[in-house]
């Protein structure tokens, strides 16, 4: 009986033909004359690049010295990178301080790592893990608690400022997209249009442009005790940017519900805060996680545009770093490395988004 | 039952009220203080500052612009440099985006590894250090003295790039362009119904009519092409494109190609499979499946995202202001400075990009229904 079943197995299993790796590179790479010409040139052009990169990252490169050495090296010069590094990271932060900086920074980190985990997405965990990482990043750099040394915010900048900025965009953009698509998804007219024409005519306004206003105009059109500082104003503009998008983003992922959902809901006799909390907001993440995944990185490129209205974050103590004491020409190596600072972070998210969208496209199956 | 009907819809209607009187009091709120501060800094908000001269000067303009010109007319430089910049650009994203897109899918394997490094590359790094990086390579060519020179009297320095240009006014350029595009889009059109000299007739009469409207618009006593020559610290001659413009060009359109392509791959995956295997069956060959089938379908399933994006790229423009090019929101931010007439200038900064971005809903919406076809959706 047993034999039988395994020479069953036998009979249905597939025909494995293992092919060896002389086969594959053939059947794959020179099957025809096209093909093969095709491969030569992408070959060659790979291995170019590569060897071009090590060569002046590593092989010919300076990695510490004065300007007058890099000059004199064919590769890359990272003395720069050594010599200016906290300007880049911190700014003008008080030298002493600026662990403090770090450790603010790595909080953010922290605060972003523990939200990709699954055990975290709950309307009651997450916004606790925010808060917390917002507040012991808040005080670490600002003092005046602990004994630490007050710092202004005039003073912060670099990597630093940049991730102010973005945790303060996300923290109060968040909120502030869900009641956006609520108020979208009324069924009373008047506030779902109004909420829409909002919706609509902010998305259409280039960033800058809301940045700018918001940087410019709103002293004028504020009442003088809500004015607040420069920075706050402009975080509420990069804010409210960010939850336009975003409430679209629910709002799709609302739209992808089944209906039956909310009617159930409303059958079993769960109020509308309920429903919404309990059953529409819940599986509407779960849908809208991917793209909400892409926002969050696109917020925080898109931090890069203050420099344009002065603040000290990043690409503008990037920009200074090279700017003085000789390190002119060497901007390339600056950038490279501001750069990879966007890159690892943008890139290792948007790898997690698109994880995410395929095991969600398989539970979906 | 009725009370209870009766009292939701009070409610309903109490609601509406109120959310109507709390947008009704920000916007009182907001008018009083502006009221106010504007008294207090003693600007007066009008539109009378538009017929003031700016007494500054512009580096790149497309239409004729000097010191003594108006606002309005800076204004204007500034929304013709943003189109200018936006068309070149978008279009460049558009086809390095179709080309990468479609290596993304390729079957050959080195091909697709070399556009997915190009697209997590660019799409990763922000807009604007992309922008800096350029212009700082722009801004470190060789002086115009040692310039890099390429065949056909085209020269690449810090000062810009030159190459030759026809001496012929610029109206006159602008129809010639005109027709000549509009006899590309005829040729294509007629191309499946008609037979082929046909359709190339259409291009062989625009290229006449443009032709004969460069020739119409010559201007007197110069040669019909002009080189740009080396004069010391500069070039005499030819057109001019600054570092400003040639970096931005190069910033948005690199960037813009990798947002691009993930939508053309995605375009080409949500192609039906059995339209490809249908038209294999019917023995097309790979590069008709490619050509008839595959691309027009993809076109159409990608359109309304690639409205979006267009119109996020030609928002994206307004980076221009970091690196130094007038664009319209740089003629903006500069003419605030000048004139301190802070709102109307923002509020038209405002009306411009509405415009802009209606524009292109609009047409690509038209042209999104003109092509769909019956009984495929997406």
């Amino acid at each position: 009986m047993k034999a039988d079943l395994v020479m069953a197995n036998d009979m249905f299993a597939s025909p494995v033909h293992t092919r060896s790796f002389i086969e594959t590179v053939r059947k794959d790479y020179f099957s025809t004359p096209v093909q093969a010409l095709l491969t030569l040139i992408c070959a060659s052009v790979i291995v170019y690049v590569i060897w071009a990169l090590v060569r002046w990252a590593f092989i010919d490169s300076i990695w510490s010295g004065t300007p007058e050495d890099c000059h004199a090296a064919a590769g890359a010069c990272w003395a720069v990178v050594k010599d200016r590094y906290r300007l880049i990271m911190f700014g003008l932060y008080p030298y002493d301080e600026q662990w403090r900086s770090a450790i603010a920074c790595l909080a953010v980190l922290a605060t972003v790592i523990l939200s990709c985990i699954p055990y975290f997405w709950s309307a009651k965990r997450l916004p606790v893990v925010w808060v917390v990482g917002y507040a012991v990043f808040y005080y670490l750099m600002k003092g005046g608690i602990f004994g630490l040394s007050v710092v202004l915010e005039t003073q912060w900048g670099g990597l630093a400022l940049t991730t102010f900025v973005f945790a303060s965009t996300v923290i109060i953009g968040m909120p502030l997209a869900i009641v956006l698509a609520l108020l979208r998804r009324s069924k009373l007219p008047v506030i779902s249009a109004l909420t829409a024409l909002f919706i609509d005519g902010i998305r259409s306004l280039p960033l800058l442009s809301i940045l700018f206003t918001a940087a410019i105009v709103l002293p004028y059109a504020m009442p003088d005790f809500l004015v607040g500082d420069k920075l706050y104003r402009v975080i509420m503009g990069a804010a409210v940017f960010f939850a336009v998008y975003q409430a679209e983003v629910i709002r799709s992922g609302i739209q992808s519900l089944p209906a039956g959902q909310e009617e159930a809901s409303i059958a079993l006799g769960l109020n509308y805060w309920q429903t919404v909390s309990r059953i529409i907001l819940p599986q509407a993440f779960r849908f809208a996680l991917p793209p909400t995944i892409n926002q969050v990185v696109i917020a925080f490129m898109e931090t890069s545009l203050i420099v344009i209205l002065g603040f000290f974050e990043i690409t503008a103590s990037g920009n200074a770093a090279f700017s003085a004491g000789g390190w002119n020409s060497f901007y390339v190596e600056v950038y490279t490395f501001v750069a990879l600072i966007y890159f690892v972070f943008t890139y290792s998210l948007s790898m997690y988004g698109s994880y995410l969208e395929r095991s969600l496209r398989l539970m979906a199956r | 039952m009725s009370s209870l009907l009766g009292s939701r819809k009070q409610r309903d209607v109490i609601l509406q009220l109120l959310f109507l009187a709390v947008i009704a009091t920000v916007i009182v709120t907001s008018v009083i203080s502006t009221k106010r501060n504007l008294e207090i800094t003693g600007v007066t908000v009008g539109w009378d500052f538009l017929r003031y001269s700016t007494g500054s000067t512009i580096a790149f303009t497309l239409i004729d612009y000097d010191i003594n010109s108006t606002y309005a007319r800076a204004l204007l430089v500034g929304f013709v440099n943003t189109i200018f910049l936006g068309v070149i650009s978008v279009s460049l994203a558009i086809i390095l985006g179709t080309v990468i897109g479609t290596a993304r899918l390729s079957g050959h394997k080195l091909l697709n590894f070399m556009a997915k490094c190009y697209v997590h590359l660019f799409r990763n790094i922000p807009l604007i250090l992309q922008a800096f990086f350029w212009y700082s390579l722009v801004a470190h060519l060789p002086a115009p003295r040692t310039a890099i020179t390429l065949p056909g009297n085209i020269f690449i320095s810090n000062r810009g790039v030159f190459f030759p240009w026809f001496n012929v006014g610029g109206w006159y350029c602008v129809a010639a362009f005109a027709v000549l595009a509009a006899g590309i889009v005829a040729t294509v059109s007629t191309m499946k119904r008609t037979a082929r000299w046909t359709a190339f007739g259409w291009l062989a009469a625009a290229a006449a009519i443009a032709s004969a409207i460069m020739y119409m618009g010559s201007l007197p006593d110069l040669p019909f092409i002009s080189i740009p020559e080396s004069k010391g610290l500069r070039f005499v001659g030819g057109v001019t494109i600054v570092p400003e413009l040639s970096a931005a060009i190069v910033a948005i359109s690199l960037f813009g190609a990798s947002y691009v392509a993930e939508i053309v791959r995605a375009g080409f995956l949500a192609v039906p499979k059995g339209y490809t295997e249908a038209a294999n069956a019917l023995g097309l060959q790979a590069w008709h499946v490619f050509w008839r089938i595959k691309l027009p379908l993809m076109i159409r399933t990608i359109l309304p995202t690639m409205t979006n994006q267009i119109i996020w790229l030609m928002k994206a423009t307004t980076i221009g202001i970091a690196i130094g090019f007038s664009d319209y929101f740089g003629i903006i931010s500069n003419s605030i400075n000048r004139s301190g007439q802070t709102l109307t200038l923002i509020f038209l900064l405002i009306i411009g990009f509405w415009a802009i971005n209606m524009t292109i809903s609009f047409v690509l919406n038209a042209v999104n229904r003109a092509i769909a076809l019956p009984g495929y959706k997406k």
